[in-house]
């Protein structure tokens, strides 16, 4: 067993300009992570370096606005944000299932727009009933 | 020629296809009438008829395998539809007393029903275990939001959690085992899995998985946690649904996935039906007897029945298949009528909540009590009330199959078990009681739960045509 510089075997070379050629496709790749680490450290280091710091409770905390990011538990909070999340949970869904259909509308064709249609509809249906019985009401 | 193949398959389907519209108009419906309006239940009605009168057809002898194979008709699915959606009539009958009395949300829980039944019959019709797995969500998301309807009710809630988790778990048992057959054989369809298998430890792991799936659903022991707390815990016409209509639908689970997809595995699926079917009739008919509540008493009843499907289900053949089909559909006939009893008797303001509620109800509503009588002779397989034949038959199909150990075990369950269906007849009959029964019987109600309690003793006397139907959609 020998590593593909020793060998002299005619082969093995070969295996081994093969292996150069294909670690050359990955060039780009290499280039675009050293721009990467460039752009993404470079401002956080000039920020350190360069700003003023006037540190602030508001400024330090995670979120300026919402729930505190650490409190008890079993804090009460109002059960319609459970609510208004599951409601856009349908329609993020719907958005999920809608940009691959739209991609591949050209192949699937007909059955492809009525498959969709029905699922819309069903959505919709089940839109009106959640509107009618007051579920996007906040009061 | 496409063409007339896609409306060939379409017309198969329009029973669910009406279902599902119907639902979803069910569910409009409610909103916009207002909540004392009866357009819910009409409406419900009518779709409930409409699948009936499209499912039912004479039987062909033929399996018409649609939509890429995914779903098949057959005879067995056609028995098992039908049959569904009487039950469902009869079930949304009985319910609508209570509904109205205690002003549940009707559009939401006829709907909820309606996309029930859709579920079971997906699953009745299923070929490809995705399709199976597809049915068995919507029916279980229906029925956790039906037992969780009665949300102020902190017994409610709990059963609604325990059946809502263990559901959830039995799903996941389903979903790894299915998942090991596919990464095993490389496909999902049942009418192509029995064809070429070696048998090695991989398929056997998947097998036990899809048995404790179903032995969750169909809640044998020792996965039955949820069902006295259900039954105890849920409205009553969620109890008298889930008590009745889904046992068919657990049955053609078990079917679809025993008989059609995993037969070549009958040795060793038969094995874990075993030892699920004696714990599921010593526990179920041993502790229905130290229970005061009736309906819980109901429950472990139930899990006594479902080892004597799980006994036909063991044989493993088309004397045990059918026998358990019948059975099922005996057991589903007799559970919705006791629930309809129960039902009746609250609106009577008369509630049988506890056994002693039964006290003298033998000379307060003496028709009430006769009818319960007669269905707890047939629970406990005495002759003259069509219990007796379901038994015999499980019992026929284990002794000719060679299985006396488990038949003469099953006989002697039985013979426990009798205990506490005599007792409801011993407390109803023989003790006194110092209420007086003042209300009128609900007139529609009452009728129709007489004739459905009466067929007990009809089907005994003229069992023939069902017993045939029965042998003859296993095919």
């Amino acid at each position: 067993m020998c590593g593909p510089l020793l060998c002299t075997d005619r082969g093995i070379i070969d295996n081994y300009k093969n292996y150069i050629d294909m670690l050359q496709n990955y060039v780009p790749i290499l280039i675009f992570l050293a721009i990467a680490l460039v752009i993404g450290v470079v401002p956080l280091i000039a920020g350190m370096l360069l700003s003023k710091r006037v540190p602030e409770v508001a400024k330090d905390s995670p979120y300026e606005c919402g729930f505190e990011a650490f409190e008890d538990s079993r804090g009460r909070f109002d059960v319609r944000y459970y609510l208004v999340a599951i409601l856009f949970i349908i329609f993020d869904l719907e958005i999920a299932f809608l940009f691959p259909w739209a991609v591949a509308l050209r192949d699937i064709g007909i059955p492809g727009l009525l498959a969709m249609a029905f699922f819309l509809t069903i959505l919709t249906i089940g839109f009106i009933y959640e509107w009618k019985k007051g579920a996007l009401n906040w009061d | 020629m496409q063409i007339e193949t896609m409306i060939i398959e379409y017309i198969l389907a329009v029973p669910e296809i009406v279902l599902l519209l119907g639902a979803c108009l069910v569910l409009l419906t409610g909103p916009f009438v207002s909540a004392q309006s009866h357009w819910t239940f009409v409406l419900t009605q009518a779709v409930l008829l409409a699948t009936l009168y499209l499912c039912a057809r004479p039987f062909t002898g033929q399996a018409i395998e649609l939509f890429n194979d995914f779903y098949i008709d057959d005879d067995l699915s056609v028995l098992a539809k039908s049959s569904m959606s009487a039950f469902m009539m009869v079930v949304i009958l009985y319910s609508r007393g209570f509904i109205n009395k205690y002003n549940y949300p009707r559009g939401e829980y006829y709907s909820l029903a309606l996309f029930s039944l859709l579920g079971m019959m997906l699953i009745s019709s299923a070929n490809h275990l995705l399709m199976i797995y597809l049915g068995l969500e919507l029916l279980s998301l229906s029925m956790y939001a039906l037992v969780a309807m009665n949300r102020d009710d902190s017994v409610s809630s709990e059963a609604a959690i325990k059946y809502f988790v263990l559901g959830a778990i039995a799903s996941g048992f389903l979903l790894y085992g299915i998942s090991l057959i596919y990464g095993l054989t490389g496909t999902l369809f049942l009418s192509e899995l029995s064809v070429e298998n070696e048998i090695g430890l991989g398929i056997i792991a998947a097998v036990i998985f899809i048995v404790i799936g179903l032995a969750f659903k169909l809640g044998a022991v020792p996965f039955h946690m949820w069902l006295p707390d259900v039954y105890q815990g849920a409205p009553l016409p969620v109890t008298l649904l889930v008590a009745s209509v889904p046992k068919i639908a657990g049955l053609l689970l078990a079917l679809r996935l025993l008989m059609d997809g995993l037969q070549f595995m009958h040795e060793y699926w038969q094995q874990s039906l075993v030892v699920l079917a004696l714990l599921s009739l010593a526990m179920g008919n041993i502790v229905a007897i130290a229970q005061t509540n009736l309906r819980r008493m109901l429950g472990y009843s139930t899990i006594g029945h479902v080892g004597y499907i799980l006994l036909g289900l063991l044989v493993g053949n088309q004397d045990g298949y059918s026998a358990a089909l019948f059975y099922t559909l005996i057991y589903a006939l007799m559970s919705s009528a006791v629930f309809g009893v129960l039902l009746c008797a609250e609106r009577m303001n008369h509630p049988l909540e506890n056994l002693v509620d039964l006290q003298g109800l033998g000379k307060i509503y003496p028709w009430l009590a006769f009818l319960l009588l007669l269905l707890m002779f047939s629970m406990a397989g005495i002759p003259m009330t069509v219990g007796f034949y379901a038994k015999l038959n499980i019992l026929q199909a284990l002794v000719t199959s060679g299985w006396i150990e488990l038949a003469v075990f099953a006989v002697v369950a039985s013979v426990i078990g009798a205990f506490y269906y005599l007792r409801v007849i011993k407390l109803m009959y023989f003790e006194e009681s110092d209420t007086q029964g003042s209300q009128p019987m609900p007139a529609g109600h009452i009728s129709v739960l007489s004739i459905h309690a009466l067929l007990v003793v009809g089907l005994f006397l003229f069992p023939q045509m069902l017993l045939e139907m029965c042998k003859q959609v296993i095919g």
